[in-house]
């Protein structure tokens, strides 16, 4: 996002959408929370605002990654029948 | 979490939730432990310590809810009082962040990032997660159980011990610093932004 994107936001007039409360939608709809009238407002407004379309692609890029790469740890396989073993001869 | 209301389980049935409620998260618990830790001993130790006190605790348990968020919730209590506090105090409510957050530009501050899409999806998965794991442990937790484990707000909220508005803007400034940390590395390695 360059500054053209935050001049565009600068300049908005008061006939504009509220872009306060189009972030804090934002967040509801990437995150699967908004009512579906949230949803709708929030799409109403960023089909008409440029910066806000493409931080919500960047962001969305970036939660769907996240999910991607960062879960691939794998557990010693010999965990859970530690933990068992642990257990079930401490409980008897 | 309906940890409020104790159950009366017999010994069998009590093996019978670890093994068909508690178990199956096994993989998920010991990827958080190791988000939080990065050592695989350290996770193991903390993976062992959680379901060790969730059978412990399973009469506070109502069988058939959400046993991967109360799992959840054992492990960063656990992470907190057991392993963290030797190097650092536990991260106290910043109520007035949720006060001010969203009245504030902060709001706004996204606008600021200078990432885009192509640059992101040009990365690779390490950038994503050593990007990820270079955040403070509080904005690193909300993005993990946000956006690895798909919890909702509310169930983070009782994970974490603090209300939806904070999870709300905690997440917030995570995906901000996230993001800043990221596009830092972009200029670093000369991605066109």
């Amino acid at each position: 996002m360059s500054s053209n994107s935050t001049n565009s936001l600068d300049k908005r007039g008061s006939d504009q959408p509220d872009h306060s409360e189009c972030m804090q939608l934002l967040q509801l709809v990437l995150d699967n929370e908004a009512t579906d009238q949230q949803r709708e407002t929030f799409e109403k407004h960023v089909c008409n605002c440029m910066p806000y379309f493409e931080i919500y692609q960047v962001d969305k890029t970036i939660k769907s990654l996240v999910k991607k790469t960062c879960c691939g740890k794998n557990t010693p396989t010999d965990l859970a029948d530690e933990i068992r073993a642990k257990l079930f001869l401490k409980a008897d | 979490m309906s940890d409020s209301k104790r159950q009366n389980y017999s010994q069998k049935e009590k093996v019978e939730i670890f093994d068909k409620e508690f178990l199956p998260h096994i993989n998920a618990m010991y990827n958080f432990a190791y988000r939080l830790t990065f050592d695989d001993d350290d996770s193991k130790d903390l993976v062992q310590d959680t379901y060790l006190k969730a059978f412990r605790f399973i009469t506070s348990f109502e069988r058939g809810t959400n046993a991967k968020a109360w799992l959840f919730r054992i492990m960063k209590n656990s992470f907190i009082n057991d392993f963290r506090k030797k190097s650092k105090e536990p991260s106290k409510v910043d109520y007035q962040e949720v006060e001010t957050f969203y009245n504030s530009d902060d709001v706004d501050k996204a606008i600021t990032t200078d990432l885009r899409v192509e640059t992101v999806q040009d990365m690779m998965g390490d950038e994503i997660s050593n990007a990820l794991n270079s955040l403070d442990v509080d904005f690193r937790t909300v993005i993990i159980l946000c956006d690895l484990e798909g919890f909702k707000y509310d169930e983070m909220a009782k994970i974490l011990d603090i209300p939806i508005g904070t999870v709300r803007s905690r997440l917030h400034r995570a995906r901000n610093l996230l993001k800043e940390k990221l596009s830092d590395y972009a200029n670093k390695m000369g991605f066109k932004n």
